[in-house]
C-alpha cells in the first residue's frame, strides 16, 4: 500500500473511532447524568423542567397543608376527648343533654355541641358514640328476615327503654352487610307501612323473638307491640310510638343506608326512633361516660409515588428512590418519642446499618439533644442588629449595619429585628389577649393569666426546650468545642450571638413595646383589647416594656440555642463523616473498602439527583457547613480530626494514602468521574456548593458529608420531644413539635384532685380558670400560637390500635407514617402495659420518689415524684435527656414469657384506631401483619465496569446485618459467604402495609 | 226556667274537669315498679343460638350487662358510675401463649407469600382455641369466655366454656388470687349448669382489679396451684388455660 492510502485508511479508522467515542460518550453522559446536565447538554426541554419544578413546588405546598391540617385535626380530637372525659359536666353539654327542668331548643343544643366539632381543610372532626349494640344482617338473609331484624330491634328497644324507666336510650345499630339485596324493597316502606307490618305480623315476630330471648314470653312481646303500634286501649292519648321522621327519604338505598340506628326518647311522647348513624346521639341518651369517642375523617399524611420518575415522567418517586434521597418517609407523626423498632421497615441502606457499628462515640456534648435544621437563617436577621449596641452619653447607639452599601439607621435595625419575628409573636399575643378577654375572665385573673399566657406563647414560639438546662458550664464547653471545630466558620450569626449586649436587649425591648402598642390600633376590636389590657393590668406600659426585655432575653437565649444546636448538628455530621472515612481507610480490608466507598458515591449521587430543587437547597445549606469541617479549605486535605478515637500522625497519613489510592484506582475511576459530573451539575443549578476544590479526593469527602447529613436527619426522629407532645418529622427539617399548652401552670395533680373533688380552694380556683381558658383554646384551636396539647391530655397514654383479625397486633405507642390516608376513631379505654419499674434500666413508676443518677452513678439532683398518672392508675415512665417523663407502655410481647409474676399496669389511654379501608402498596400508616417475606429493593446497581463489587444487600431482622455477595463483607467483619446464608427475612416493606 | 245553655256549659266544664282529673291522677299516681322484661339476671338467658348461624351460640354481653360493656378483642371495658374498669384476656394452648386465638406455629410458614384473605381462610381452619363470646360447641375448637358483671357494687365473673372444651381438656380448675405471689384459691369448674352446649360457672368475692399494678386474676383450665407456681418460676408447662387479669 502506498503511504498516502495507509494514512487515509488510518485517518478514516481514527475518525470512525473518534466518532463512536464521541457519540457513545455523549450518550453515556446523557444517560448517566441527571436532568440538569441533560438540559445543559441540550437533551431536554428546559421549559418542561421549569414546569416540573413549579408542579413539584405546588405539590409540596399542598402536601404540607394536608399534613398540617390532618395533624391539627387529630390533636384537636385528642384534646377534646381528654377535656370532655376529664370534666364530666362538659360531656353533658356535648351530648346536648339538658337539665330536665330547663328546656333548650334544638338550636341551643346545637350551639353547645359546636365547639367540639371542627374542620381543618377537608379534615372533619366530630364526636361519635359507642353505646349501642351492633346487629348484623347477613347478605344471604331474605327480605322477611331483614325486616324481622328491624322489628325485633324496635321491640327490644321499647323493652329496654321501659326497663330503664324510660330514660333516653340508644339501643341498636342494625347493619345490613354488603351484598344484602333487599334494601330497595325496605326503602319502599313508609313508617305507617312498617307499623302495619308490626301489628299484622306480631305473633310471627314474637315467636322468633321468644325463640331467641327465651325469657321474653310471646304474649308479653305481643302486648309491647300493641303499645308501639297504638293498638292498645290508651292509644287515644298516645297512639303509635314509632318515629321515622329523622330518617331522610330513600334512606335505605342511600350510601349510609346500610346502617340504621334505633333509639328511644322520652321527650313528651316516649317514642322509638330510627335514625341515621351520622345523627349521632339523636335520642340524647345519657351515654355512659366513656362510650363516647371522636372521629377524624379524611386524615392524610401524603406521600406521592409514581410508576416511574425522570424527565417527562410523573412527578414522584419510586419508593426506593425516595428513601435513597431522603432516608425516611415524607411524614412521621409520633407521640413523645418515635418507636425505634418501627423504622426498620424502611431502612434499606446497608451503609446506614454499617454506620451503627462504625460511628462509635460522638463528641461529649450529649446533654443537648434535638437538632434543628435550617433555623440559622431565622437567627441572622434578628441577631445582626443587636450586635454591638452600646450606650453613648446615655443614648443607645447601634452597631454599623450596611444594606446595599448604605448604613442602616439604628431604629430601622431594631424594627427589622422585631419585624423578623414580630408577626408570629404579635399574632400570638393578639390571639392570647382576645382569648382572655372574650371569656370575660375576672380582672385579677386577667393580669395573672395574661402575663403567663403571653410568656407561655412566646416561649412556645421561640422554642420548646428551655435554656436553663444548658447551664453556664455547658454553654462555655460547647462554645469552646464549637470554636475549635469551626475555626474559620465565620458564621456571623454564631459569632455575634456571643456578643449581644444587655443594651442590645434593652433596645429590642423598647422597640418591641412600641410595635406592640402600635399593633393594637388597627381595628375597633384591637383598640378594645388594648383598652381592656390597660385597664386591667396595672402599669401596663411598664409590663409591656419588661415583656419586651424578657422577649429580647428569651430570643437571645433561644437563638443561642438554635445556633448551638445547628452547630452541634454540623459537628455531629462532620464527626460522622470523618468516622466513616477513617473506618474505610484503616479498618476495612481493601475489598470491603471498595464496596463501601462505591456505595457512598452511588448513594450521594442518588440523593442529589432525586431531591427537588427547594429541598436540595435546604439540605445543602446544612451539609455545606459539615464539609468545611471535613476538608481543609486551603489544602483540600481531609481533616480526620476529633472523633473520640485519636489518630496518630502516621495513621492519618496512611488513611489519606488509602483513600487517595482508592479514588485513583482504575476500578472506580468511571464511577468517580460520573459522580464528579453530578456534583458539577448540582452546582450548575445555581446552588452554592461552596467548595471550589472539586478534586477527586474531595469528592469522597463531599459524598460522605452528604450521606452523614441524611443520617443525621434520620436520627432526629428518635430524639424525644418531651412529655405530652406530638412531633411531625419531615426529612431535613426539624421535628415540628406540638407541645403542651398550659395556661396557668396547672399541674396534673391539681386536675386530678379537682375531678376527684378533693382539690384545695387554690387548686379549684386554678383549675376553674384554666378550664375556661382551655375551652376557649379548643374553640380557637389551629390559629397561630394556638396549636398543641392540653395538660388534660397527659392523663392518658396515646396508643395506636393496630390490625385486628386472625392475628392481633399488639397496640403500640401512637405513631403514623406516610403514605397514610384514613379515617381515625379515637376512644378512651385502658391499656394493658407490661414490664415493671426498674431503676437500673431507667424505668420508673408514678407515685414514687426517685433520685435520678447520671451515667457515673452520681445523683443529678432530680427527684421524681410524678403525679399519679390519671389520678387513679399508676403508670410506668422513663426519663429522656431533657428530664422529661416519657410514658412507657410495653405490650405483652415485650416480656419474654407472660408469667403470673409480671404485674400489669392499666392506665387510662386514648386508643387511636385508623380505619383504613384499603391497606395496600400506597397506604402504609403503620407496619401491618407481616411475616417479613417482602424483599425490598436490595440491589446496589453498579454498572458492568464495576461488576466485581456488585452487592446484594439484605437487611435481616435484628441484629441488622448488611451483606454483600461476592465475598465483600462489611464493618462487622463477617465474611460474605456466611452472611449470605443468614440473610433470609427482610423486614423492609414500606410503603406496603403488609 | 233553667237556662239550657248554662247547664250545657256546666256539664261540659265538669266533663273536661273529670277527664283532666283522671288524666292527672293517672300521671301523678306512682306506677307499680315494672319488672324488667328485656334485661335478666339469669345467665342462661344470655346464651342463645346465633340468629345468623344455628350452629353458633352467642353470649349476649349487651343483655348481660345492660349495655355497660364494650367488648374488644382480648379486652373488655366496663363502664360504671365509678368510671372505667377494663379486663384483659389471654390464653395458653398446650404450653403456647396466645391473645384471643391460638394458631399453630407453622401457620406463618404455611402462609408465606399468601394474600391476606387466603391467610384468613387458612387461619379459620387451623385455629385450635379461642377466647371470645361466640361459640361453636361442636366444631372441635376449644372456646371459652369470661364475662365481668357488676352486681351490688362489685364485679362478679361468669365463666363460659363449650362442649369442645369439656371434651378436650382432661380437667378444668378455676384458680383465682388477688396476688398470684400470695394466696391462690382453687376449685373444679362446675359443669352442671348451662345450655346450648355452653357451660356456665361463676366466681365472686375477688378484687384483684382494684390494685394498680395488678398482680392477680382468674385462670381457668388444666391448671393447679402447683403448675401455676411452676409457671411463675419460669418452668415450661404443657397445659391449656384461659386467663383474665
Amino acid at each position: 500500500m502506498k503511504k498516502g492510502e495507509a494514512f487515509t485508511l488510518a485517518t478514516i479508522i481514527k475518525g470512525i473511532i473518534v466518532f463512536f467515542v464521541i457519540v457513545s460518550g455523549w450518550r453515556i453522559m446523557a444517560d448517566l447524568s441527571s436532568t440538569p446536565v441533560q438540559y445543559l447538554l441540550g437533551n431536554a426541554n428546559i421549559s418542561q423542567f421549569d414546569q416540573e419544578m413549579q408542579e413539584r413546588f405546588n405539590l409540596t405546598q399542598q402536601m404540607n397543608q394536608n399534613a398540617v391540617n390532618s395533624v391539627n385535626g387529630l390533636i384537636f380530637a385528642v384534646n377534646s376527648l381528654a377535656y370532655i372525659d376529664t370534666y364530666k359536666e362538659e360531656k353533658d353539654k356535648v351530648l346536648g343533654l339538658f337539665d330536665p327542668n330547663v328546656f333548650k331548643t334544638p338550636a341551643e343544643r346545637k350551639k353547645l355541641q359546636e365547639p367540639y366539632m371542627r374542620s381543618f381543610g377537608s379534615v372533619d372532626i366530630k364526636p361519635t358514640y359507642y353505646d349501642r349494640e351492633t346487629v348484623f344482617v347477613s347478605p344471604s338473609a331474605t327480605y322477611d328476615e331483614g325486616l324481622r331484624e328491624l322489628a325485633i330491634g324496635t321491640i327490644n328497644c321499647w323493652l329496654i327503654f321501659h326497663d330503664k324507666d324510660t330514660e333516653n336510650t340508644n339501643c341498636y345499630s342494625i347493619v345490613f352487610e354488603d351484598g344484602y339485596k333487599h334494601l330497595p324493597a325496605i326503602d319502599k316502606l313508609s313508617e305507617k307501612d312498617f307499623l302495619s307490618y308490626l301489628e299484622k305480623e306480631k305473633w310471627n315476630i314474637c315467636y322468633y323473638l321468644s325463640e331467641r330471648f327465651k325469657h321474653i314470653p310471646k304474649d308479653t312481646c305481643a302486648n309491647e307491640v300493641e303499645d308501639i303500634t297504638g293498638g292498645s286501649w290508651y292509644s287515644i292519648f298516645n297512639s303509635e310510638n314509632l318515629n321515622w321522621e329523622k330518617l331522610p327519604d330513600d334512606y335505605f338505598t342511600s350510601r349510609e343506608g346500610q346502617q340504621v340506628s334505633i333509639c328511644a326518647n322520652n321527650d313528651g311522647l316516649n317514642e322509638v326512633f330510627f335514625h341515621a348513624d351520622s345523627l349521632g346521639n339523636a335520642c340524647e341518651a345519657d351515654t355512659n361516660r366513656l362510650s363516647f369517642g371522636y372521629k377524624v375523617n379524611n386524615f392524610a399524611l401524603p406521600q406521592e409515588f409514581a410508576e416511574r420518575s425522570g424527565v417527562g415522567g410523573a412527578i414522584g418517586y419510586l419508593s426506593e428512590e425516595w428513601l435513597a434521597a431522603y432516608g425516611d418517609p415524607n411524614y412521621i407523626l409520633f407521640y413523645e418519642k418515635f418507636p425505634q423498632e418501627e423504622a426498620t421497615y424502611w431502612e434499606m441502606d446497608s451503609y446506614q446499618v454499617g454506620f451503627a457499628a462504625i460511628i462509635g462515640t460522638e463528641i461529649a456534648i450529649s446533654t443537648l439533644s434535638v437538632i434543628t435544621m435550617g433555623l440559622g437563617r431565622i437567627a441572622a436577621p434578628v441577631i445582626r442588629p443587636l450586635v454591638g449596641v452600646v450606650k453613648v452619653g446615655g443614648k443607645l447607639v447601634g452597631g454599623t449595619v450596611k444594606l446595599a452599601g448604605k448604613i442602616v439607621p439604628f431604629k430601622q435595625q431594631m424594627r427589622a429585628a422585631v419585624g423578623a419575628v414580630g408577626d408570629v409573636f404579635l399574632t400570638a399575643i393578639k390571639n392570647s389577649a382576645r382569648f382572655i378577654l372574650r371569656r370575660g375572665v375576672a380582672a385579677d385573673t386577667i393580669e395573672e393569666a395574661g402575663e403567663i399566657i403571653i410568656k407561655e406563647t412566646l416561649r412556645k414560639r421561640l422554642g420548646k426546650e428551655a435554656v436553663e438546662e444548658l447551664g453556664e458550664d455547658s454553654i462555655l464547653l460547647m462554645k469552646k468545642k464549637a470554636a475549635e471545630a469551626f475555626g474559620s466558620l465565620g458564621d456571623d450569626a454564631f459569632d455575634s450571638a456571643g456578643r449581644i449586649t444587655t443594651q442590645g436587649r434593652e433596645a429590642f425591648g423598647g422597640e418591641f413595646s412600641r410595635v406592640m402598642q402600635g399593633t393594637f390600633k388597627d381595628s375597633a376590636e384591637d383598640r378594645l383589647i388594648m383598652n381592656a389590657l390597660k385597664r386591667d393590668i396595672p402599669n401596663f406600659d411598664s409590663v409591656i416594656r419588661d415583656l419586651g426585655t424578657t422577649m429580647g432575653k428569651e430570643m437571645y437565649d433561644a437563638t443561642w440555642k438554635l445556633l448551638a444546636r445547628a452547630a452541634l448538628n454540623t459537628q455531629r455530621t462532620a464527626n460522622r463523616a470523618n468516622n466513616m472515612l477513617k473506618h474505610a481507610a484503616l479498618d476495612m480490608s481493601e475489598a470491603e473498602r471498595k464496596g463501601f466507598l462505591i456505595g457512598i458515591l452511588r448513594d450521594s449521587e442518588t440523593m442529589l439527583t432525586k431531591m427537588s430543587p427547594n429541598e436540595l437547597r435546604i439540605f445543602l445549606a446544612n451539609q455545606r457547613k459539615a464539609q468545611k469541617l471535613i476538608l481543609n479549605q486551603e489544602t483540600g486535605e481531609f481533616i480526620l480530626g476529633q472523633t473520640g478515637r485519636e489518630f496518630t500522625d502516621e495513621a492519618k497519613k496512611q488513611a489519606l494514602r488509602e483513600l487517595k489510592n482508592f479514588v485513583t484506582s482504575t476500578d472506580v475511576r468511571a464511577l468517580v468521574s460520573r459522580t464528579e459530573r453530578m456534583y458539577l451539575s448540582v452546582a450548575s443549578r445555581g446552588l452554592d456548593m461552596t467548595n471550589p476544590l472539586m478534586k477527586k479526593r474531595h469528592l469522597l469527602a463531599m459524598a460522605v458529608g452528604v450521606i452523614a447529613t441524611r443520617l443525621e436527619s434520620m436520627e432526629a426522629k428518635y430524639y424525644p420531644i418531651g412529655t405530652n407532645a406530638m412531633g411531625l418529622k419531615t426529612p431535613y427539617l426539624h421535628t415540628a413539635t406540638y407541645g403542651e399548652f398550659n395556661f396557668l401552670d396547672v399541674s396534673y395533680s391539681d386536675i386530678n384532685n379537682f375531678t376527684d373533688g378533693i382539690a384545695s380552694t387554690d387548686q379549684t380556683k386554678k383549675v376553674e380558670s384554666h378550664k375556661e381558658l382551655a375551652k376557649q383554646f379548643l374553640e380557637d384551636y389551629g390559629e397561630p400560637g394556638l396549636q398543641g396539647m392540653l395538660p388534660e391530655t397527659n392523663r392518658y397514654y396515646l396508643s395506636l390500635t393496630k390490625d385486628k383479625g386472625w392475628f392481633d397486633q399488639d397496640p403500640q405507642r401512637f405513631h403514623l407514617v406516610s403514605p397514610c390516608q384514613t379515617d381515625i376513631l379515637l376512644e378512651v379505654s385502658s391499656c394493658e402495659c407490661y414490664y415493671d419499674e426498674n431503676e437500673e434500666s431507667g424505668v420508673y413508676k408514678t407515685g414514687k420518689k426517685y433520685e435520678i443518677k447520671d451515667g457515673e452513678g452520681k445523683p443529678t439532683g432530680i427527684f421524681l415524684d410524678y403525679d399519679h398518672f390519671d389520678g387513679d392508675s399508676t403508670m410506668l415512665y422513663s426519663i429522656d435527656n431533657e428530664h422529661n417523663a416519657i410514658k412507657e407502655c410495653h405490650p405483652k410481647s415485650f416480656v419474654e414469657t407472660v408469667s403470673f409474676a409480671n404485674p400489669i399496669y392499666t392506665p387510662l389511654c386514648i386508643q387511636i384506631n385508623p380505619q383504613v379501608e384499603n391497606f395496600g402498596e400506597d397506604n402504609y400508616c403503620y407496619h401491618g401483619i407481616s411475616d417479613f417475606d417482602t424483599t425490598f429493593k436490595a440491589v446496589v446497581s453498579i454498572t458492568e465496569v464495576l461488576a466485581p463489587f456488585a452487592c446484594v444487600v439484605f437487611v435481616a431482622a435484628p441484629p441488622l446485618i448488611p451483606v454483600c455477595m461476592a465475598g465483600v463483607g462489611m464493618a462487622t467483619g463477617v465474611s460474605g459467604e456466611v452472611l449470605k446464608e443468614a440473610a433470609i427475612d427482610i423486614p423492609s416493606q414500606w410503603p406496603s402495609h403488609d | 226556667m233553667i237556662n239550657m245553655k248554662k247547664i250545657i256549659i256546666i256539664i261540659g266544664l265538669v266533663l273536661v274537669l273529670v277527664v283532666a282529673g283522671i288524666f292527672l291522677i293517672s300521671e301523678l299516681t306512682p306506677k307499680p315498679t315494672r319488672e324488667k322484661v328485656f334485661f335478666t339476671d339469669n345467665p342462661s338467658d344470655w346464651v342463645y343460638e346465633s340468629p345468623t348461624d344455628p350452629a353458633e351460640v352467642v353470649v349476649d354481653t349487651y343483655l348481660a350487662t345492660e349495655g355497660s360493656l364494650k367488648t374488644l378483642k382480648s379486652q373488655q371495658d366496663y363502664f360504671t358510675s365509678e368510671g372505667l374498669t377494663s379486663f384483659f384476656y389471654q390464653g395458653m394452648y398446650k404450653g403456647e401463649e396466645f391473645d384471643s386465638e391460638y394458631l399453630p406455629a407453622d401457620f406463618f410458614n404455611k402462609t408465606r407469600g399468601m394474600g391476606l384473605s387466603e391467610k384468613r381462610a387458612l387461619a379459620d381452619e387451623l385455629v385450635a382455641m379461642s377466647i371470645g363470646h361466640e361459640f361453636d360447641p361442636h366444631d372441635g375448637i376449644i372456646n371459652g369466655f369470661v364475662l365481668a358483671r357488676e352486681e351490688e357494687g362489685r364485679f362478679v365473673f361468669y365463666i363460659f366454656v363449650d362442649e369442645d372444651w369439656k371434651r378436650e381438656l382432661e380437667f378444668t380448675n378455676i384458680l383465682w388470687a388477688n396476688d398470684f405471689r400470695g394466696k391462690i384459691s382453687q376449685r373444679p369448674f362446675d359443669f352442671s349448669s348451662g345450655q346450648n352446649g355452653v357451660y356456665i360457672d361463676k366466681i365472686e368475692n375477688i378484687g384483684w382489679y382494684e390494685a394498680s399494678a395488678r398482680r392477680g386474676g382468674i385462670v381457668i383450665g388444666e391448671i393447679s396451684q402447683s403448675s401455676l407456681v411452676a409457671l411463675m418460676r419460669g418452668d415450661e408447662q404443657d397445659i391449656t388455660y384461659m386467663m383474665v387479669r
